[in-house]
């Protein structure tokens, strides 16, 4: 979800605007990382402070604690920056735990630009690997060195294990407990050596979840449950059309309900206030205001498919540069395609689609005349504290964010729309109040992951090979919508749309890749896999369509364009050997292959289908693959890419977010159906590392699945899939 | 306000409510029980399943007078059976959820399969555990209903 410069590959150490501060108080010895010369980078504004602080703490047992930006929302890298905590330090696993840390700029990472207190894009991993690897290694030298000085020995006849440094000559070891208060004495390293791979005991191991023995018994604390002494509860609707305005309203209706305490007329929505939700929610439905038309009142989604669709004829969109990807060359592109055997002439298009997350929107909001507190589910905290500051005219440290455990992420609580109204309405209450958007206000209110369509021009050479690839897209910009502070805010060219055709690994000579800005001003955000999650489908399609042209194996074709990539390739090779992809299948079923890397890991996919009726198709098994770089915690990266999965498959099956007249037609998990446990088909997944960096996988997943199962459907039918969802191109599941 | 009287998790509670409140919202609100999650308010998810007189039914759409007279069970109080604690730790084993917010009304329904059917078939997995889970944790949730329903065969035979 990002540049992928911006992280790859991830720094092994802290970073070096940063030095180490140690400090002792009551029998607590805290290392922190502190940012030197902070704000003073012209590249960051002002109002971003630079830095961060990766603090541990240790108790006078020996025992440590990692304050961590890292939310955790289920993908499990809390207890990632437990092994890696624990590996460093040499600890036993269960000595070291994670607490969220203050949102303050010195816990914001730097290595995010600009610098942000957020979780999302799979950074969380490999920011840990760095940051937390990097102060518990100068905590352990720190350690050994405070023992070496107890005993008068080298440095070097000393060694750290199981939470105690150790002496060659097998005398009895020091307890880091009894060396806490020397080691804060002394001064940090400007730099530690950290743990070769090879000696690794933890990290590679599969650990157990640390957040999961509250989540089966129904003690896990996720934003909606918190609580606040006499705070009142709201629940709001938003416009019915993006950007229409309040007319006018009888609220005498709502007021009428018992419980009920205020109609608050919020910018573009009118929330009820009462002591509880179930009030609040009998309050809202009895009102009926009278909106504006406002200036999206004609949006139709068929209407702007088509529109996308001529905008990718045009071809008249900003074009990616050699910058971007070295492979960019439009002059040569134009020529390879006047000049090719065969000219592939493909197009494409996919829906809005939502999150959906479990847990709807909701942020508990307190403020007084110079101090807002909240807490909330979210994965952009420091935007959230900026966001609200911003909405009540207060400075962001006067604004204190409590980050709580996410029902479900997936890129939507980036955004901070419904913590800034509940600030607002906490305001107007003077007490605290909780805002809870219903389903259907959750489901209209936008974020969605942009409707896109692509033209796709692959020239090939008599030989059927690849010589040349232009695409042209049009989309909205998720940039120009989305709330989090990820770069440059609307830039002429918006980097996500590029993700899967930029600096992807397959050999198909010179690129030309195009984008036109086409925007109904439907609010649109970050969706799990971002734009890999539409151009991996465009571009595995269409991949397919070229080896069935040349008349190669889909995946011998593949193989061939990553002869230069070995780490892809094999990806490939033990995803297509899992799946026995050479052995024949049994009369009536079909397969699918795809890969996806349009975010910092590589992920791929083989379905395997039949088709029991004309349009209908079982899906008799997925197989699919991931490569993290380097595997951290196993288990949790199977769970990653099984969970990315389905989150794609659901979209591929039947996502989409429609408009009429303006209006979402989608309002429940009637309407916008997700996948249940009895659609969901065998599945295995490798989790492989086949690298040198560990990576994030979360966003892993959701792009290769939806393309490997239209290539099984185009190699049933004949019939090429361009449009998602499958249901929109005539396939559904068979009962 | 009418006082209703309700047993939940085997204690007797007063709870002073509208009559036709869920009874989601009296767990959360009224009681504390803050286990049982809102998820779409129109039975479509789960999030909020419990069991009444052991039988799993979404609470987000039950009105409190129904509830009133009958055993509620939520998450909060799932460890009181053999069952449930096969359940949770079954759910840890095999590392089934993930972020987390459905996984209560998940247990809940795998409690109350398992006590209709203590050997259940994937068909019977299927017809029972209609729960939507966003972070696809399905199938772990089947290993764990199967685990489970391995683990509590085993106790009953030795």
């Amino acid at each position: 979800m990002r540049r992928p410069e911006l992280l790859r590959p991830a720094p092994a150490r802290p970073d070096r605007r940063t030095f180490l501060r140690s400090s002792l108080a009551a029998g607590v010895w805290t290392l922190s990382l502190s940012p030197v010369a902070a704000a003073s980078s012209p590249t960051v504004p002002a109002t971003r402070p630079l830095g961060f602080a990766r603090g541990l703490r240790f108790d006078s047992r020996g025992g440590l604690t990692v304050l961590s930006q890292v939310v955790e929302m289920g993908q499990g890298t809390q207890t990632a920056i437990c092994q890696i905590a624990a590996e460093e330090l040499d600890l036993a696993l269960d000595r070291v735990q994670v607490a969220q840390a203050p949102v303050t700029p010195e816990y914001a990472s730097a290595q995010m630009q600009p610098p942000n207190y957020a979780s999302f894009g799979s950074l969380g991993l490999p920011l840990s690997m760095a940051e937390v690897g990097g102060i518990c290694a100068a905590a352990r030298a720190l350690l050994l060195q405070a023992g070496a000085v107890r005993w008068g020995v080298p440095v070097a006849a000393c060694s750290t294990r199981d939470g105690h440094v150790c002496h060659e000559d097998g005398r009895p070891p020091l307890a880091y407990a009894e060396l806490l208060a020397a080691a804060a004495q002394l001064p940090p390293p400007a730099k530690a050596k950290r743990k070769p791979r090879a000696q690794w005991r933890l990290l590679g191991q599969s650990a157990a979840r640390v957040d999961l023995p509250a989540k089966v018994d129904g003690s896990a604390r996720f934003g909606i449950d918190a609580r606040r002494p006499g705070m009142l509860v709201a629940t709001l609707m938003h416009a019915p059309r993006f950007g229409a305005e309040l007319l006018a309203m009888d609220e005498r209706p709502a007021r009428a309900i018992r419980g009920v305490r205020r109609v608050v007329r919020l910018p573009g929505a009118v929330a009820v206030v009462a002591d509880s939700y179930w009030q609040a929610r009998r309050g809202l439905l009895a009102l009926s205001p009278q909106w504006s038309a406002g200036p999206h009142a004609e949006t139709d989604t068929e209407a702007l498919r088509l529109q996308l669709r001529a905008a990718c004829q045009q071809g008249q969109g900003l074009s990616f540069s050699k910058d971007d990807d070295p492979a960019i060359d439009p002059a040569a592109v134009a020529t390879e395609l006047t000049r090719a055997a065969r000219v592939l002439d493909l197009s494409y298009d996919v829906p809005y689609l939502a999150h959906a997350t479990l847990e709807p929107m909701n942020a508990l909001a307190e403020v007084g005349p110079d101090h807002a507190e909240l807490w909330l589910s979210t994965q952009s905290a420091q935007d959230t504290q900026y966001g609200v500051a911003r909405a009540l005219g207060l400075r962001p440290e006067q604004v204190t964010v409590h980050p709580m455990l996410i029902g479900g992420g997936f890129g939507r609580r980036l955004e901070h729309g419904f913590a800034v109204e509940a600030a607002l309405l906490a305001r107007t209450m003077g007490r605290p109040v909780q805002l809870i958007w219903s389903r259907e206000t959750d489901m209209r209110a936008g974020g969605y992951r942009p409707a896109a369509a692509a033209r796709v021009r692959m020239a090939l050479g008599a030989d059927g090979w690849p010589q040349a690839l232009r695409v042209d897209c049009a989309s909205p910009s998720v940039l120009d919508h989305s709330q989090l502070s990820n770069g440059e805010p609307r830039p002429a060219l918006d980097w996500t749309v590029s993700m899967g055709w930029l600096g992807h690994d397959y050999a198909l000579g010179p690129k030309h890749v195009s984008w036109t800005r086409v925007d109904p001003g439907v609010p649109c955000g970050y969706w799990r896999s971002v734009g890999a999650s539409q151009n991996t489908f465009f571009m595995e399609c269409s991949l397919d369509r070229a080896a069935a042209w040349a008349g190669i194996d889909p995946l011998a074709f593949r193989l061939r364009l990553l002869a230069a990539k070995p780490q892809s390739q094999a990806l490939l090779k033990a995803l297509a050997e899992a799946a026995g992809w050479g052995r024949p299948l049994p009369p009536g079923q079909f397969r699918g292959l795809a890969m996806s890397a349009g975010n910092s890991a590589r992920s791929a996919h083989i379905v395997e289908i039949s088709v029991p009726a004309p349009g209908r198709f079982r899906i008799e098994r997925i197989v699919a693959a991931v490569d993290a770089g380097v595997l951290i915690n196993p288990g949790a990266v199977q769970a990653q890419m099984m969970g990315g999965t389905l989150f794609g498959l659901a979209a591929a099956l039947s996502g989409e977010i429609t408009l009429k007249q303006g209006e979402v037609q989608q309002s429940g998990f009637e309407s916008y159906s997700v996948l249940g446990l009895a659609q969901t088909p065998p599945l295995q997944v490798l989790a492989l590392g086949l690298g040198e960096q560990p990576q994030g996988v979360g966003e892993e997943g959701p792009a290769s699945i939806g393309p490997a199962l239209a290539n099984a459907l185009f190699a049933a039918s004949g019939q090429p899939i361009e449009r998602l969802p499958l249901s929109r191109s005539g396939w559904q599941l068979a009962d | 306000m009418k006082s209703h009287s309700l047993n939940i998790n085997g204690r007797l509670q007063r709870v002073a409510a509208e009559a036709d409140k869920p009874l989601l919202w009296v767990l959360r609100e009224d009681l504390g029980l803050s286990g049982t999650k809102f998820g779409c308010g129109a039975a479509q998810c789960g999030a909020c399943t419990v069991h009444l007189d052991g039988a799993a039914v979404r609470c987000c759409v039950l009105p409190l007078h129904a509830a009133a007279g009958k055993r509620v069970t939520s998450i909060e109080g799932l460890s009181a059976t053999e069952i449930g604690r096969a359940l949770q730790r079954a759910w840890l084993e095999h590392q089934v959820p993930q972020c987390g917010y459905c996984q209560g009304g998940m247990l809940m329904a795998a409690a109350s399969l398992l006590a209709e059917h203590p050997q259940p078939s994937d068909g019977q997995i299927d017809a029972a555990i209609t729960n939507l889970c966003r972070c696809g944790t399905y199938p772990r949730v089947r290993a764990g209903i199967h685990a489970a329903a391995a683990s509590l065969a085993a106790k009953v035979a030795a």
